[in-house]
């Protein structure tokens, strides 16, 4: 038995406590000369012996509890060995072959299955007979030969199986099995044997005339208990669907329902599920296109869930764009007329020299993908049919700079933003909370607008207001939509609306309005990652990006280059502008190994020479069962203590008798 | 010792205690006898019935009424009466009141008081320890202050051997025997005393005193209980989780002696320190003309 936490053993100094207040207590007793004492003393005579027996009843249990509760967070558990089947015995020669596949990184009991698989060949090594020749090697990478080394040394086997690690495309483990088949074929020993530790059992091929009785054991890596029903290997999200492969591992058939969650807990998606014994299979369920969002798959019905039983994905777009858009609806003949002239000059001054001009009918064609930025300088009368394309577009991913340039319609809504189409009069002078200089400020205090007024209730629908008049309407308006961002600009930028673009500090506004509309955007996130993929910082997240943190809650600064993304899981990337957080999942490749297959070969009993591995048995529940049985008593000696019932005395009405 | 109350004095001087032999004792509460006869103490008037002696007739009664009627004469007779009063260190416990044995010293005296107003002959003595040790008290006034007073002197200590005041009573032979006790003595020693009252011409009265207390055990602290006789006798509890217990085995206690001194025709009294003094005495001595 051990402990996994020593440390919260020091609170076993509150086993005084009992003791102290008990000591306490006594030294406080009230001394009371009671001669009538006797008669209680003289029916019952055990009766002192009992109350001591008592009182030392419940010190024992209360120190009990608390030990043992304390001991409940010591997390003990139990090593126990456990019987997995016959061990190499003399004239042998054998080879361990362990499951290196992506599916050794599944966690079961806190652990990923390559432990059990380790701790299981190391069990066999131990109880190799002496003469035993033994090598260790799990699936080597796609295309290549498994390397086999025999040896006798358990040492050096030992140092083989630390060096094994999971293979992101494994070879297909039947051709492994096979190449370890050949090369136990030159061994100079009796018996020959393959053993296979995998949590999966394979379709293995009809034993062939050169096989030189090499026989093949299949081994269960968590022989006691091992995972039942259906397992998700991994959900990989692709274009439009997340590719999720199960296995079914047990000897029972599976029906049930394979779901896809999305958005929190909303279910997108349930395909039919149906999986004979031992079977795996590769289930495509379908997945909104252009949007980001973190998602699970998983089995359903499972009573209860278990945690292979779940996969976390994340769904997003590749790579940062820098594609920018002016969109307009109509073209004027007279370039001085064409409201996107003060907008494209400007543009030009602030470096974006060819900011690509196309018209909704263009965009259909090629729709901007998550990552690009548009600016739409709109007149208000085109703002109906182009609010369901820029809908469109936001939920793609992009960050849209919506400029109306004239009064829209009386009312409408866009993007939870309801309008009132009317303006209100001149206001002169405007601040802005995006980061400008000096004289910037200086320059926007004189510009005369005429503002549209948006309905009050605006203002708490998520839009964060980033320039006001100086009457306190707002100009400038930006919220995250969809998987994009949206920017509305009710300064108008024509000559009919406003004078800024006249003033010498518009060509500086454009900047600052296109850089906060081009760094709003989400951070580019790449759809899978391989394991042991680095991580660059994307250009969007330059030293705002703080920390990565991994699956298992540590967390690493990014700053230092490039990071590696070795786990299985959901990795968080935490930014310090605006707090905003990205995720990306490190998923297994889709190409790996598992395919439909079928159990031909049951596992071979053992008939001898049993050979055991540890296994570690978790106490914690039942120390707290302990704790909670041992508080009951208590509890109930305790107020038998305290009980009293309102009896009188004996009458003393008897003042004479006798005859 | 507390000031004796001369009105309970005055009134005591119209109260008696019977003395009730043997015969009287087996039909005790029934009725009272004088067994009127040739002795020397008028005893009273009764009509002339024929054949009464002439002697008896009373002729001033026939001078002044001219009716006949004869004077009654019986047997006058000093009783001795011993009064006990334990002196053990149980009777010096006090759980509030006053201690049992400044309970016990004052009725001693007052009971003392009746007996020799009605011509008695009445000792005094404290017994503890295996010892009687009389105290004097000679019947007057003034000797019942000297009674209080040396009573008023005893210190309580050691236990209630009885041994002595049974020997005492064997040797003396007094006709009235009062013991004031808290009756915390074994079985077989009380059963010893009982049979005192089998004695020819002795009547044993018991007069059994207790603290209300030990009654009621209104006890509510985590308390350490001793029993200032019996060393060995102590128990550290909360008296909450043993007064049934306590209650029942002193409720058993006190039926067994209720009991047995019923059995042996003892008159037997109860008295918790706790009533005044007055109303203990005056129910008593009634409770004793009735029941004798």
């Amino acid at each position: 038995m051990g402990l996994e936490r020593w440390l919260v053993l020091v609170f076993l100094a509150t086993l005084a406590v009992p003791v102290l207040l008990e000591r306490l207590r006594r030294r406080r007793a009230l001394p009371v000369e009671l001669p009538a004492i006797r008669h209680l003393l003289r029916e019952h005579a055990p009766f002192q012996r009992v109350l001591a027996l008592r009182r030392w009843l419940v010190l024992v249990l209360r120190v009990a509890a608390i030990g043992f509760l304390v001991l409940t967070f010591a997390r003990p558990y139990l090593e126990r060995d456990v019987r997995v089947g016959r061990g190499i015995g003399p004239d042998t020669a054998a080879v361990i072959v362990l499951d290196t596949s992506p599916l050794a990184r599944v966690q079961v009991e806190e652990e990923p299955l390559l432990a059990a698989e380790r701790a299981l060949a190391e069990g066999f090594v131990r109880a190799r007979a002496a003469d035993a020749l033994v090598a260790i090697t799990g699936l080597s990478p796609a295309g290549s030969a498994p390397r086999v080394v025999f040896e006798q040394d358990g040492t050096l086997l030992l140092d083989h199986l630390a060096a094994l690690d999971v293979v992101g495309e494994p070879e297909d483990p039947t051709r492994v099995l096979e190449a370890a088949r050949s090369s136990l074929a030159a061994q100079p020993r009796a018996n020959r044997e393959v053993i296979w530790i995998s949590a999966r059992r394979l379709a293995l091929p009809e034993r062939r005339d050169d096989d030189a009785g090499v026989r093949i054991v299949q081994v269960h890596p968590i022989p006691d208990d091992p995972p039942r029903g259906v397992m998700i290997v991994d959900a990989v999200p692709e274009a439009g669907a997340v590719v999720s492969r199960v296995a079914n591992l047990s000897a029972e058939p599976f029906r049930g329902k394979l779901q896809v969650y999305g958005h929190g807990q909303r279910v997108l998606h349930a395909a039919a599920l149906s999986l004979d014994a031992w079977e795996t299979a590769s289930v495509p369920l379908p997945i909104p296109q252009g949007e980001t969002f973190l998602g699970s798959v998983r089995v359903s019905p499972a009573t209860p869930l278990e945690r292979y039983q779940v996969r976390y994905f994340a769904a997003g777009h590749a790579g940062p764009s820098t594609r920018t858009f002016l969109v307009r609806a109509g073209a004027e003949e007279d370039p001085r007329l064409d409201p996107h002239f003060f907008l494209r000059s400007a543009l030009r001054a602030v470096g974006e020299a060819s900011p690509r001009v196309a018209s909704l009918a263009d965009l259909e064609n090629d729709p901007p993908r998550a990552g690009d930025w548009i600016l739409v300088a709109a007149e208000g009368t085109e703002l109906p049919a182009l609010l369901p394309v820029v809908r469109a577009w936001l939920d793609a991913g992009a960050r849209v700079g919506l400029l109306l340039q004239s009064e829209p319609p009386p009312t409408f809504d866009l993007a939870g933003a309801t309008l009132v189409g009317v303006s209100n009069g001149v206001h002169r002078g405007f601040t802005s909370s995006l980061p400008l200089s000096t004289e910037l400020a200086a320059c926007l205090a004189d510009v005369t607008t005429r503002a549209l007024i948006l309905a009050s209730e605006t203002r708490a629908a998520g839009y964060e207001t980033l320039a006001i008049t100086d009457d306190g309407l707002p100009l400038l308006l930006g919220r995250r939509s969809g998987a994009g961002y949206l920017l509305i600009d009710l300064t108008g930028l024509v000559p009919a609306r406003t004078d800024l673009p006249y003033h010498a500090c518009f060509p500086a506004w454009i900047e600052a309005l296109v850089n906060h509309v081009a760094n709003a955007t989400l951070a580019p996130a790449r759809t899978v990652f391989v394991e042991g993929d680095a991580f660059d910082a994307p250009p969007g997240l330059p030293a705002s990006v703080t920390s990565v943190a991994d699956p298992d809650g540590r967390a690493r600064s990014l700053d230092a280059g490039p990071v590696r993304l070795d786990a299985v899981g959901l990795h968080r990337v935490r930014t310090d502008d605006r707090g905003r957080i990205v995720t990306w999942e490190v998923a297994v490749n889709p190409r790996a190994d598992l395919d439909r297959a079928a159990l031909e070969w049951p596992a071979e009993a053992a008939p001898a020479d049993d050979l055991t591995v540890p296994r570690r048995i978790d106490l914690s529940d039942l120390v707290l069962v302990l704790a909670l049985l041992v508080l009951v008593p208590e509890v109930v000696v305790a107020l038998s203590f305290s009980r009293r019932r309102a009896r009188p005395g004996p009458s003393d009405e008897k003042l004479s008798s006798g005859s | 010792m507390p000031r004796l109350d001369p009105d309970l004095l005055t009134l005591l001087h119209r109260c008696r205690i019977e003395v009730r032999t043997n015969r009287e004792k087996a039909y005790a509460g029934l009725h009272r006898s004088h067994h009127p006869g040739d002795g020397l103490e008028f005893v009273e008037f009764r009509e002339y019935h024929p054949g009464d002696a002439i002697r008896f007739l009373d002729w001033r009664v026939l001078a002044r009424t001219d009716r006949l009627y004869v004077r009654r004469f019986g047997h006058e007779s000093a009783v001795m009466a011993h009064i006990y009063v334990d002196a053990s260190a149980s009777m010096g416990v006090a759980l509030g009141g006053p201690t049992k044995l400044a309970f016990a010293s004052e009725l001693a005296v007052y009971l003392a008081f009746v007996l020799a107003h009605q011509g008695d002959r009445v000792h005094v003595s404290t017994f503890r320890e295996g010892r009687v040790a009389p105290l004097p008290f000679t019947g007057g006034s003034d000797a019942v202050r000297g009674l209080s007073d040396a009573l008023a002197a005893v210190v309580p200590r050691g236990d209630s051997d009885l041994a002595a005041l049974l020997r005492d009573v064997e040797l003396e032979r007094p006709q009235l025997v009062l013991v004031i006790s808290d009756l915390l003595v074994e079985a077989d020693v009380l059963d010893r005393l009982l049979r005192v009252s089998r004695m020819e011409g002795v009547d044993l009265r018991l007069l059994h005193l207790l603290d209300r207390r030990e009654l009621d055990f209104d006890f509510d602290a985590y308390t350490r209980f001793e029993d200032p006789e019996e060393r060995s006798f102590k128990l550290e509890v909360h008296p909450r989780s043993i007064r049934d217990r306590y209650l029942d085995a002193l409720a058993g206690y006190l039926r067994r002696l209720e009991i047995a001194t019923s059995d042996q025709a003892v008159a037997y009294a109860r008295i918790v320190t706790d009533t005044p003094m007055r109303q203990a005495v005056l129910r008593y001595l009634q409770e004793g003309r009735r029941g004798t």
